[in-house]
């Protein structure tokens, strides 16, 4: 029977995704609060990637004429990351992390009817683990992206203010791109790091327990 | 007559204990019970009596403390995850009081989920869902999500995907407990219909009278023990040969 019946279940991906997808369109609200939590601490983490990356162009060169205006307006210019940029960092995707893993758990907890349901018509555990990480993944993305460019975006507005429009011709595609990139991937990886738990634990629910609980 | 058909559902000795803080409840004390191809039969008993707990137990949905459940002459609990998945999925179709559609998806995505699980092909799975809906009553509501849809139409959904890959036994439990009196009474007749042109053993859970009613047998379940089997068949068959 083992053999047999393990070849019979199985669940196509793009079934999972198209599953994820209306998930996310027609819960856009709980979507909307995560995804918000997400967007916040990723702009902030691409404001300072990006703010860096801006005082380490002007270092490399600093005969630009802006590299004394900015340190006499108290701008912490240093080559690389000062501890205190890291220290930041490391904050702001610690909070994050915990903002998502308690949106995630709270997220999941609503499911549960839904997901014993999923049991019951045969579902496995990896596919609700699948269906979970799917989710995130798509709105890690986005929160990557649309924070990344929020962060980006007043980073420029505030180097533009600071040390005047003629430095922000001078900046590659690079310095734009590069913190999009760390964004998304950062905004993923979090994600993915706050719902493996609350994944995990729905998964692994008996039906009969995950059917008691109310939507 | 009952004895000449196939066993389905057998138990022996189950007893279920629920740990709840330093207290333990047992909520089935030994229950014995077969149950044949084809029967519909209610389970009955006051809240709290072990309705509940007997309905997961036998759809493989919760595992017993002790005993053993045989589904088609298979213990359930010397299944693995994948086993299990399987005969959730192709041997037992279930139906709730609360119906419990994926409120994301249409009608006819609720219906054809259990196929897909099962590996059939899209047009299969389309083709088959949509004469289910037809089954049901329900082809011209395919598209609606179960918002859409009132409780009556939503537990015709939970009966076509119940129904969705041809399964020997249908779980109901207290199906028309969140419906008017008239739509519980076509769910009623739906489900008893069922049992008779596709022998589909029907196991109910139920307070509802008008199920007792058309069920071949009733096990009266109270503190976690039956209390007694009343065959409504045999009682129907005594009544034809004394009149």
């Amino acid at each position: 029977m083992k053999k047999s019946s393990e070849q019979s279940i199985h669940f196509p991906f793009s079934q999972t995704v198209k599953i994820a997808v209306l998930s996310l369109r027609i819960r856009w609200q709980r979507s909307l609060l995560v995804g918000i939590s997400l967007v916040l601490a990723i702009s902030f983490f691409a404001y300072t990637v990006s703010t860096i990356m801006f005082c380490n162009s002007i270092v490399v060169s600093s005969k630009d004429p802006s590299f004394p205006k900015l340190c006499s307006q108290g701008t912490n210019i240093v080559a690389g990351a000062s501890s205190r940029d890291i220290w930041l960092i490391a904050m702001s995707l610690l909070i994050c992390l915990a903002g998502i893993t308690n949106a995630q758990l709270m997220a999941v907890t609503e499911r549960f009817r839904e997901i014993g349901t999923f049991k019951c018509l045969g579902a496995l555990d990896r596919f609700i683990v699948n269906l979970l990480v799917v989710e995130t993944c798509i709105y890690g993305f986005f929160g990557g992206v649309i924070g990344g460019l929020i962060g980006i975006f007043t980073a420029l507005v505030s180097f533009w203010i600071k040390a005047g429009g003629t430095n922000l011709l001078k900046f590659s595609l690079s310095m734009i791109g590069v913190p999009i990139m760390l964004s998304v991937l950062v905004s993923t990886v979090l994600s993915l790091m706050g719902v493996i738990y609350p994944a995990i634990l729905a998964a692994r629910m008996e039906p009969s327990i995950a059917l008691k609980y109310e939507e | 007559m009952p004895n000449a058909s196939r066993t389905v559902v057998r138990l022996v000795g189950v007893r279920k204990v629920f740990r709840l803080g330093k207290h333990e409840v047992e909520a089935l004390r030994g229950i014995n019970l077969e149950i044949n191809e084809g029967e519909y039969i209610s389970i009955m008993g006051p809240s709290g009596s072990g309705k509940t707990t007997l309905f997961n137990i036998i759809g493989a949905l919760d595992k017993p403390t002790e005993g053993q459940v045989f589904i088609d002459d298979v213990d359930v609990s010397q299944l693995d995850a994948y086993e299990l998945a399987w005969l959730r999925c192709r041997k037992i179709g279930y139906i709730f009081q609360t119906f419990n559609l994926i409120q994301v998806m249409t009608a006819i995505d609720n219906v054809t989920l259990p196929m897909i699980f099962a590996g059939m092909s899209r047009d299969e799975y389309m083709e088959r869902g949509m004469r289910l809906l037809e089954l049901v009553g329900l082809k011209d509501r395919a598209w609606h999500r179960p918002p859409e849809l009132s409780g009556g139409q939503q537990q015709r959904v939970a009966i076509a995907r119940a129904l969705a890959n041809d399964p020997s036994i249908i779980l109901a439990d207290e199906p028309t407990g969140n419906l008017d009196l008239k739509t519980g009474e076509e769910i009623i007749a739906l489900l008893k219909r069922l049992s008779v042109e596709r022998r589909v053993t029907i196991i109910s859970a139920t307070h509802d009278l008008k199920m007792v009613a058309v069920s071949d047998r009733v096990v009266m379940i109270r503190d976690g023990r039956i209390e007694g089997i009343e065959d409504k068949r045999a009682e129907t068959f005594n009544a034809g040969h004394s009149k």
